[in-house]
């Protein structure tokens, strides 16, 4: 029932406008003292550097806008059950792809991404898309090129594919067939690239034409120790970062044939030994639902850690460990009153965190030192994005 | 060869499966498991998924088994080249599972099961960066040509076309 707050939310706003606009006259002092309000259309401002993006949840709609400065909500995107949403990096569009059925829950099945404008947050057009993967809040299933001008969804319908849109012409071009691979990883000046389940990078260079394929050399071991679909990319870098349920820590540097690091381990980076996948082998280990987040400008990895074995990977956070993925170090780690199910961080210079957990707890903390700013009740239970660095 | 088919079935239906060697099984209850952990979470647990798309094994995959072409495509699939199930032979009894018991009755007469070094020659040339819908096309193609394959294996399941 909570959770259902931001409907509720939605309800007495709207209940307000409903009141203003049957006309009671403006009294000076209300007996109940109420006070009336006008009713209006505002526009609100195009995404600013400490502002999130947090889904209600899963089977509830909507993706609320929160000032991590003010911890103010600012508007709700429209988003439904089995979508994920995308900002525009000018700052100018929200993008969504979605799945819905003409009756709700049955009826004619259509995928689109949708395309809200910013500062209205109205709904400016539809975009058909065949079809898309049937999974919600996957950041990594709808990605964009690095100038806005191409959307990427994941489909899995029937087998791994992404269909490319051209946000420009707001039309779609093609759907590319990527079998075994999944999880698009931003790939300026080429196309975009994926991970596979033999363990290499494919790489589709051309995607909106001829869309070649290659694939790296295997580098991780897909059936032991995956890699989390919650991967980081560095924009500036053009750099990308990813983490393995057991901790260990791979960067790739993107481009035609992406080059990918030796791992290491986070563990080591603190001053343990590395975690293993052996049975009954306790340690601190990563995971959650969203259990990493990336501040670009510092390189700072921001990991939500909690106690286990191997294959504990979404168990909550209890700390989160910060790992300047340069230097290879643990340089601090913050310890959490309530365990957390999704960690993100705003790209600004003095970045924040945002944290919830299942109940819709939202949490703001400092990201550099860890001191809470924030509590928000009924946040959102889902995934959070921050705006970009714009 | 209808005994033994009715011995398979027994498998798909629950009873406790006996090893069968002339269909590749040494361990056909731990070829049923790892059928139905690794695979039966997107095909059923008995190999049915219609009206979803994705292909029915029930009564139709065996077809593929008839040639070497159509062999090496069921072996070359992503997901089963890259399956969790590392050991080569034990992932041909999988696949044995699934077309001697899962594709009953229409398995060719002839055909011969899964053998590891099958598997290990499929691994590495995993169907990874092909159009797998056209892949599946033309191994029905020659299904039906060689073997006698009827036409509604083009689709994913029986009457799919007429919905
Ligand atoms: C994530 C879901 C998923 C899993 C897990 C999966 N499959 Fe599939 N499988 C598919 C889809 C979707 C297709 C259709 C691909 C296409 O050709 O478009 C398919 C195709 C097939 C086919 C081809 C059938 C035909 O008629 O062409 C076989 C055989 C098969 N899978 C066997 C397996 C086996 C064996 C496993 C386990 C080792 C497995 N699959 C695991 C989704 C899955």
């Amino acid at each position: 029932m909570k959770s259902f707050s931001i409907w509720q939310r939605g309800m007495v706003a709207a209940l307000a406008v409903g009141v203003a606009a049957i006309g009671f006259p403006a009294q000076a002092t209300d007996p109940h003292g109420l006070e009336p309000e006008e009713s209006d259309i505002v526009t609100i401002e195009t995404p600013k550097p400490d502002w999130f993006y947090v889904r209600a949840g899963w089977g509830i709609d909507g993706t609320a806008i929160y000032d991590g400065r003010s911890g103010k909500m600012i508007g709700i995107v429209n988003s439904s059950q089995l979508s994920d949403m995308a900002i525009d990096p000018a700052g100018r569009f929200y993008y969504v792809s979605e799945s819905i059925w003409s009756k709700g829950n049955r009826g004619a099945r259509q995928d689109m991404v949708t395309v809200y404008d910013s500062k209205t947050l109205k709904l400016l057009t539809e975009i058909t898309i065949p079809d898309r993967i049937l999974v919600d809040e996957r950041k990594q299933n709808f990605i964009l090129s690095d100038d806005g001008k191409w959307g990427y969804v994941y489909s899995f319908s029937p087998a791994s594919a992404v269909n490319v849109v051209d946000l420009t012409k707001r039309k779609f071009v093609q759907a590319i067939e990527l079998p075994g691979c999944a999880a698009l990883i931003p790939n300026p000046g080429v196309g975009f690239s994926a991970l596979c389940s033999d363990g290499t990078m494919a790489t589709v260079a051309a995607p909106t034409g001829k869309a070649e394929i290659t694939h790296s050399a295997p580098f991780f071991a897909a059936s032991d120790d995956p890699i989390f679909e919650n991967f980081a990319y560095d924009p500036a870098k053009n750099m990308a970062v990813f983490l393995t349920y057991t901790g260990l820590v791979y960067t790739a540097k993107m481009g035609a044939a992406p080059t990918i690091s030796q791992p290491y381990s986070l563990q080591e980076a603190a001053g343990y030994a590395p975690a293993t996948t052996k049975p009954l082998s306790v340690g601190w280990y990563p995971g959650s639902r969203q259990p990493t987040a990336y501040h670009a400008a510092s390189g700072e990895l921001f990991i939500l850690m909690h106690m286990g074995e191997y294959w504990s990977h979404k168990a909550f956070g209890d700390e989160i460990w910060v790992l300047d993925v340069a230097s290879r170090k643990v340089v601090r780690r913050i310890a959490l009153k309530e365990p957390a199910a999704h960690i993100e961080v705003s790209q600004g210079a003095d970045p924040l965190i945002f944290l919830n957990d299942e109940k819709s707890a939202g949490l703001i903390l400092d990201a550099k030192t860890g001191e809470e700013k924030h509590r928000i009740e009924m946040a959102g239970a889902g995934v959070i994005s921050a705006a970009p660095g714009l | 060869m209808a005994t033994a088919l009715l011995t398979a079935a027994g498998y798909a239906g629950g009873t406790t499966p006996l090893a069968h060697p002339a269909f590749g099984m040494r361990d056909p209850a731990l070829a049923r498991s790892d059928y139905i952990e690794n695979c039966g979470g997107c095909h059923g647990v008995t190999g049915s998924t219609a009206p979803a798309l994705v292909p029915e094994l029930r009564g139709r995959v065996g077809w593929f088994l008839c040639t070497p072409e159509t062999r090496d495509y069921l072996l070359r699939l992503p997901n089963v080249a890259h399956s969790r199930v590392r050991d080569d032979a034990q992932l041909a009894e999988l696949m044995n599972y699934v077309v001697y018991v899962i594709g009953q009755p229409n398995i060719p007469v002839k055909a011969q099961p899964f053998t590891a070094e099958d598997v290990a020659r499929a691994r590495p040339r995993a169907l990874s960066s092909v159009n797998l819908t056209r892949e599946r096309a033309r191994n029905v193609a020659i299904a039906m040509k060689r073997c006698g394959a009827p036409a509604s294996l083009r689709d994913f399941y029986d009457g799919q076309t007429a919905r």
